[in-house]
């Protein structure tokens, strides 16, 4: 019985080691806690904040460093590893039923006869077999087929299973990036975009470069660099350096009383509000200039253009809010319209036409088919970009007579939105 | 296939069991040959006449008695001269076809002369 032992351990032994299939997953636990980390990324951005008190424009230059914020999550993780044998399920139910049939064969064995089959002969002269030694056979073979599988079954049921390991991880769950460690910039400022030749660059000091209404009336530019790299803007400063730009040329205009007894009612209501504008640049001397425009309009018994018309932030919001009765195209029938303008004033209308040219920041030139329209853009909008010329433009816009620009005598509209069109 | 073949070799160490005593052989050989009595020239050569077969042919040989053991022809020879005879199967009541016993008939006429009381 020595050997069976030996057979059995081989056998277990050799079932014990044999490679099973394994399935891993990994699966997230419960969250441990978050943190927030700052991450440089070793680039640099350069803006520029505006700030003015009339009669000067400050230009405070910084520099920082770009931030990326990363929001981590660290969390619990459970890496599952599912050790199976597909083989073991059938391997034990059949050698449950061999080992089963088998070993009953030989413990029935005393029940089955051990007389020899005296009816039949085989070729060699023999009986045949008795039932007890086919019985034993049978149960021999059942049993050293069976007990094998069964034991293989058992071991490999019993070394499948699920082996977890837990361990710790992190997960970026949202990035941000922004400017940080700001510091006071120096060097020298040069001036961007505009018509003609860029003005001369300027050092800064402390960081910052100061300007005068003066110095800024004789300027144009829409940018500003700083080390050759462009100087971000916020929106809202770009609007302040553009008022600031338009009240510089504004405020510095002669008003005569005997010339603006000769101007036009609208050419005045024109200026008014473009002095209205400058109201928004703390200190500037705006209420004179606003006392003169209005005794020349009353002098003219005509009243102040109120100043709350409707707020719009697009070219939708312009359409819906100011309703244009007329829409005038190279081909439609309104354009016969514009030839008399003052029959129009004060009625909205949408007009497309091609950018013919600007005259000065605050008027251009648009060409609706045979007929050219002076339009008025207020400058100190963010909509009043620099339309390249020769581009289609479609506007909202308030009829407001008739003007004369030079040699041109035109139609004049008030544009409350413009923008290009496809 | 590992079950079938260990279920064969099962099957050929367990379908056997003692050697049979000579004269249960003889008295197998003797049903055979009478169950093909009808065949030609089995029945003359037998020499049985009208007789009944297996009573008339064991009294003959002595196939009847117990302690009958073979001496010519030897039990080996019978043995080799039965195979044709249990070529249909072993079962007792299965006749051998005619040709098999033909064949008995051709190569073992010792055997034939044993039965129809003939010296060899």
């Amino acid at each position: 019985m020595k050997w069976m032992r030996w057979m059995a351990g081989g056998l277990a032994l050799a079932v014990g080691c044999a490679p099973m299939q394994a399935e891993r997953r990994v699966e997230r636990g419960p969250v441990l806690r978050t943190y927030t980390r700052e991450v440089t990324l070793g680039e640099r951005t350069t803006a520029a904040q505006a700030e003015a008190q009339w009669p000067k424009l400050q230009l405070r230059f910084t520099t920082a460093e770009v931030c990326r914020t990363e929001q981590h999550e660290e969390y619990v993780e459970n890496v599952i590893t599912e050790h199976y044998e597909p083989s073991a399920g059938p391997a034990i139910s059949a050698g449950a039923a061999n080992t089963a049939v088998g070993a009953g064969l030989l413990l029935a064995r005393p029940l089955f006869s051990n007389e020899p089959k005296r009816e039949v002969i085989d070729p060699e002269g023999r009986y045949g077999a008795s039932p007890q030694k086919v019985a034993t056979v049978w149960g021999v073979v059942l049993l050293s087929l069976g007990a094998p599988a069964l034991v293989t079954g058992i071991i490999q049921s019993l070394r499948a299973g699920e082996e977890t390991e837990t361990r710790k991880a992190d997960a970026v769950v949202s990035l941000r990036e922004a400017s940080c460690h700001p510091q006071p910039a120096s060097g020298t400022v040069e001036f961007a975009g505009g018509p003609g030749e860029p003005p001369e660059p300027r050092p800064l000091v402390n960081g910052t470069l100061e300007l005068t209404a003066a110095e800024v009336r004789g300027m144009s530019f829409t940018g500003v660099l700083l080390g050759g790299e462009a100087a971000a803007i916020s929106e809202e400063d770009q609007e302040l350096l553009a008022t600031f730009r338009i009240c510089s040329r504004v405020l510095a205009e002669p008003l005569e009383p005997a010339a603006l007894a000769q101007e036009e009612a609208e050419h005045l209501q024109a200026m008014r509000k473009r002095v209205l504008a400058c109201r928004a640049i703390p200190g500037a001397p705006v209420e004179e200039r606003l006392k003169q425009l209005e005794a020349a309009l009353a002098a003219r018994g005509t009243n102040p253009e109120p100043t709350d018309a409707p707020a719009v932030n697009s070219f939708e919001e312009a359409v819906a809010a100011y309703a244009p009765a007329l829409t005038i195209t190279e081909d439609s029938a309104a354009l016969d319209k514009l030839q008399d303008p003052d029959r129009l004033v004060g009625q909205p209308v949408l007009l497309r036409g091609v950018l013919e040219k600007r005259e000065e920041d605050n008027i251009a030139v648009v060409q609706v088919g045979g007929i050219r329209v002076l339009v008025f853009v207020a400058p100190d909008r963010l909509w009043a970009q620099d339309f390249p010329r020769g581009s289609r433009v479609e506007l909202v816009g308030v009829v407001m007579g008739r003007q004369r620009l030079g040699a041109l005598d035109a139609p004049l509209v008030r544009a409350v939105w413009m923008r290009t069109a496809l | 296939m590992r079950l079938l073949a260990l279920g064969s070799l099962a099957v050929v160490f367990a379908c056997y069991g003692p050697p049979a005593p000579d004269a249960a052989l003889c008295q197998d050989v003797i049903s055979r040959v009478c169950l093909a009595r009808t065949c030609p020239g089995v029945n003359e050569q037998l020499a049985l006449g009208n007789n009944e077969c297996n009573a008339t042919l064991r009294q003959r040989t002595g196939c009847g008695e117990e302690d009958f053991t073979f001496t010519e022809p030897t039990r080996e020879r019978v043995l080799r001269c039965r195979l044709p005879l249990i070529r249909q199967g072993t079962d007792p009541g299965k006749a051998p076809s005619c040709e098999d016993v033909a064949e008995v008939q051709e190569d073992c006429p010792d055997l034939m002369n044993f039965l129809g009381g003939r010296q060899p």
